[in-house]
């Protein structure tokens, strides 16, 4: 008489490694982020803007237009044009109602533009920002 | 004559792809994702088209309402005290500071509290952007 029995394979139990893997997408689904992050810079210790060879800038306060500062001044183009071919810093003076994203778009403009230097003056303050 | 119908096997439903996507997709989110530091408010940084990647630094918070936070100091005079008693930070050699400023807030105000960091800290001073 033939005692011995076949085997069964013991199956792994496969939901509890499911689990846990489920619970690993979740959480990684909600901590990360897929936004690419750059910056510019701000103030940078090293930088110093001489007054009398720069072309000084008011922004107006719809955040889009530059006027010359100094009475008899040309033209807003002529002057960028001047800083652009004589590689002049340029200081804008701000309003105080403008806005990062405002500013960062005048800084871009004017860097498409050749402007090698840029001085942002905040509202009653000193020459600060620098790209 | 009976026919009997064949005797069905229950139907087991294979597990397995299952487990290979989930886990492709679990490693795909490893590898392309950040993990998030918390932020102490909601801060929308303004969006731009450079090309400076964000380098590892201290980031401070600059909510639309013009409140500058880092951890858990709230103010330029704390922020300052703050990191000039941190010996990790005066042991940096390459020393700066990276704002997450909300696209909202005033500028004017942004760079008077970036001048009194920079020079209290003799640090350079950097804001967060959004790639366009």
């Amino acid at each position: 008489m033939n005692l011995q029995h076949q085997r069964r394979r013991p199956s792994v139990g496969l939901t509890s490694l499911i689990d846990v893997i489920f619970i690993l997408i979740v959480f990684f689904m909600l901590v990360s982020t897929f936004s690419q992050y750059r910056t510019l810079d701000l103030i940078s210790r090293g930088s110093t803007v001489s007054d009398q060879q720069t072309i000084r800038l008011r922004l107006l306060a719809d955040g889009r237009s530059l006027m010359g500062l100094n009475a008899g001044d040309h033209s807003t183009d002529h002057l960028i044009q001047q800083a652009v071919v004589k590689r002049l810093p340029v200081s804008i003076f701000l309003p105080g109602e403008v806005t990062l994203q405002q500013g960062v778009d005048l800084l871009e403009r004017l860097k498409q533009q050749g402007v090698v230097s840029v001085s942002l003056v905040p509202s009653g303050g000193q020459t600060d920002a620098t790209q | 004559m009976q026919l009997n119908e064949p005797q069905q096997k229950p139907v087991r439903e294979l597990m397995l792809p299952l487990i290979n996507v989930v886990l492709l997709l679990l490693i795909f989110l490893m590898m392309m994702g950040r993990v998030t530091e918390p932020e102490p408010f909601r801060v929308n940084p303004p969006e731009s088209d450079t090309t400076e990647n964000t380098q590892q630094a201290i980031t401070l918070y600059y909510s639309a309402q013009g409140q500058l936070q880092y951890q858990h100091y709230i103010g330029t005079e704390m922020i300052i005290a703050a990191l000039l008693s941190d010996q990790g930070f005066a042991d940096e050699k390459t020393q700066k500071i990276i704002i997450r400023a909300d696209a909202q807030g005033e500028l004017s105000e942004l760079l008077r509290l970036a001048r009194q960091l920079s020079a209290s800290l003799a640090v350079d001073i950097k804001l967060e952007v959004k790639a366009r």
